[in-house]
């Protein structure tokens, strides 16, 4: 290891495992969890100012079979439950495309994120954009084009906005989780006035699962920070998710959980039927409800955790699902062997460590 | 009539005589310096003199982020003189770390290359590029040269080829791209090379089935720097930059009109 140290990571791994066993634990104590009365004497690495306290939470699970039928109606759908209002507004839709694979199922359906572009258009959204940078991929074209998104959006008349190439804008984090202090964001998601987080519902061999939080690293431009997001994963992948997500902070997320990825994802792993999409205002929340439907306690993905602590409801006691019941839907999705603490009920959380400089895979 | 890549790129110049990475967003250096090779376009060449730091690099972003990938491609861009010394002379002052060795991500730890950014470790296209640039302009930067093939060779797939940076996480051999492993094969650029003739074989495999603007096109650049041909390839890129201009994206296009016109005689490697 040379002397000439990256970017320091102020979280240690061990105060986010100190979460996870708190959590774990689940005691309490005049009605207050001993995590909690810890958590209060943590550090905050966030401007109080900036994040209110989350508070109740509304997530909408709809089952949906396939991807052939009226996904445009079932995205309506899913709207009108979270109450979610886009009648005027300047909305950036962010798939995952990450990279792509004829024989997987890495990506955000194209075809849901197309019936997306005709639901918000319908709602009276004033102008609807698809924007991504992806991460696997530095041949953005190759990724867009052979997915078949690019043919897509020129049937519903819709742009795409490689966002790794996009002009971009310096922004000071209003989160320190990692020392990275600021990030050039892309002006298409800068001036958006709605940033729809749309993930696929995946595993993810260091971060536990990907949702619409981690997401988030296709708005950070390859051009600077690197590929595979280079310098996100040498600053801590879990502390970059939180602070990426806090500065980005989508508004809505839509989870492509009709058929998800399981095992060794976000890249190799396989399909997985879950047969769901998952709608809400709070991204927290919404990725909470995904991981428990994946066979995930929420509170044991660290970045989860802590996202938890102030930028959305992670607790499940907080969040009304409306749609599907909750408990009836779960599809445990396989994980790989050192990922098994992130089942309810086990000991001990994700073993991999702090993947801090692997950034790819 | 095909589209000419070089007319397209033309168009996209900013008033301050620099590139943009896509239509209509501020000059940056990586785009500049292909473009300037790409057209041999002096106004590009006088941006990225004025945007070249006193130590000379060219550095894009801030503070603790300090991305200076783009400065081998300038110092190849600029006029041969002080501005293109400078360039390399901070080139070879700025390698990456090295890192030790882990079996979640197994590599040599004494291999060393350059980074995307400054204090991050060596990845193949950031060190494709600075041995491109070494070789065509320091041959004499043995050390420097020596390690970053050495790089190169400890990165390969399983089979050949190159991901971005790893060949294998956590078990799992990781898959070679075609854009990646074209711009290794053009920092070797020595068709002997048991390396060099693996990554043909990958790219000859993946070509076909990855029809995308920055792939295509550096993979016909690599073709032609190791004295191969490729006639298919170079149809396949012209009809899909006659379909799609390439998405107005300067360096894919700078890419296409160095690997089907005469400026790739630039990047050549003597021996």
């Amino acid at each position: 290891m040379s002397d000439e140290r990256p970017l320091h990571r102020p979280m240690s791994r061990r105060r986010f495992l100190i979460r996870g066993a708190e959590v774990g634990l689940g005691l309490t104590a005049a009605g207050l969890t001993v995590g909690g009365i810890l958590a209060l004497q943590r550090p905050r690495p966030w401007d109080p100012n900036a994040f209110p306290p989350p508070g109740k939470a509304r997530v909408a699970i709809l089952k949906v079979s396939g991807y052939s039928g009226d996904l445009e109606q079932a995205v309506k759908e899913g709207l009108k439950a979270i109450g979610a209002e886009v009648k005027g507004l300047s909305v950036l839709l962010k798939p995952n495309m990450v990279e792509f694979d004829r024989a997987s199922v890495i990506n955000t359906d194209p075809r849901l994120v197309a019936a997306t572009v005709a639901a918000m258009k319908r709602l009276g959204a004033r102008v609807v954009t698809v924007a991504e940078g992806p991460g696997h991929r530095r041949d953005t074209q190759y990724v867009a084009s052979s997915s078949g998104l690019l043919d897509l959006l020129h049937d519903v008349d819709t742009p795409f906005v490689d966002l790794n190439v996009a002009a971009v804008a310096r922004r000071q984090l209003r989160t320190s989780y990692t020392q990275l202090g600021e990030l050039w964001l892309p002006l298409p998601v800068l001036e958006a006035d709605l940033v729809v987080s749309m993930p696929k519902m995946k595993t993810h061999h260091w971060g536990g699962v990907t949702l619409s939080l981690k997401n988030m690293f296709g708005v950070v431009p390859g051009r600077i920070y690197g590929w595979p997001k280079n310098v996100l994963h040498w600053a801590g992948l879990q502390q970059s998710i939180v602070d990426v997500a806090a500065a980005v902070q989508p508004r809505l997320a839509i989870v492509d959980g009709i058929v998800g990825m399981e095992g060794d994802g976000p890249i190799k792993g396989t399909p997985i039927a879950a047969g769901h999409l998952i709608f809400g205002t709070d991204p927290v929340a919404v990725d909470a409800t995904a991981a428990f439907l994946m066979g995930v306690d929420p509170m044991r993905v660290e970045y989860l955790s802590e996202a938890s602590r102030f930028l959305g409801q992670g607790d499940l006691g907080q969040i009304t699902q409306v749609g599907e019941a909750l408990d009836r839907s779960v599809t445990p999705f396989r994980l790989r062997p050192e990922l098994q603490g992130l089942r309810p009920g086990t000991a001990g959380a994700s073993p991999h460590g702090d993947p801090a400089h692997a950034a790819g895979g | 009539m095909p589209t000419d890549p070089r007319a397209r790129l033309r168009s996209l110049r900013n008033p301050d005589g620099g590139y943009p990475p896509v239509a209509g967003a501020p000059s940056e250096p990586e785009p500049t310096a292909l473009a300037a090779i790409a057209l041999d376009d002096g106004s590009a060449r006088d941006w990225l003199g004025n945007a070249q730091r006193h130590d000379g690099g060219f550095i894009l972003g801030p503070d603790a982020l300090r991305n200076d990938v783009a400065t081998p491609l300038a110092a190849l861009a600029l006029a041969p003189g002080s501005a293109s010394d400078r360039a390399i002379d901070y080139l070879v002052a700025h390698r990456a770390p090295t890192l030790g060795n882990d079996p979640r991500f197994p590599h040599d730890p004494a291999t060393r290359g350059w980074g995307w950014t400054s204090k991050t470790f060596g990845w193949v296209e950031p060190t494709a590029r600075g041995l491109l640039a070494l070789q065509v302009l320091r041959p004499a930067a043995g050390e420097a040269i020596t390690d970053a093939k050495r790089l190169l060779a400890d990165r390969e797939c399983s089979g050949g080829g190159w991901n971005y940076g790893n060949r294998q996480v956590l078990g799992t051999n990781l898959e070679p791209y075609l854009q990646t492993t074209a711009a290794a094969l053009m920092g070797l650029q020595d068709p002997s090379d048991q390396l060099v003739i693996r990554g043909f074989e990958v790219i000859d495999r993946l070509w076909p089935n990855e029809q995308g603007g920055l792939g295509l096109s550096m993979a016909l650049a690599a073709v032609r720097l190791n004295g191969q041909e490729r006639p298919k390839l170079g149809v396949a890129l012209q009809s899909l930059v006659d379909r799609t201009e390439l998405l107005d994206d300067c360096v894919s296009l700078s890419w296409a009109a160095i690997a089907l016109g005469p400026s790739i005689q630039k990047l050549r490697v003597n021996r």
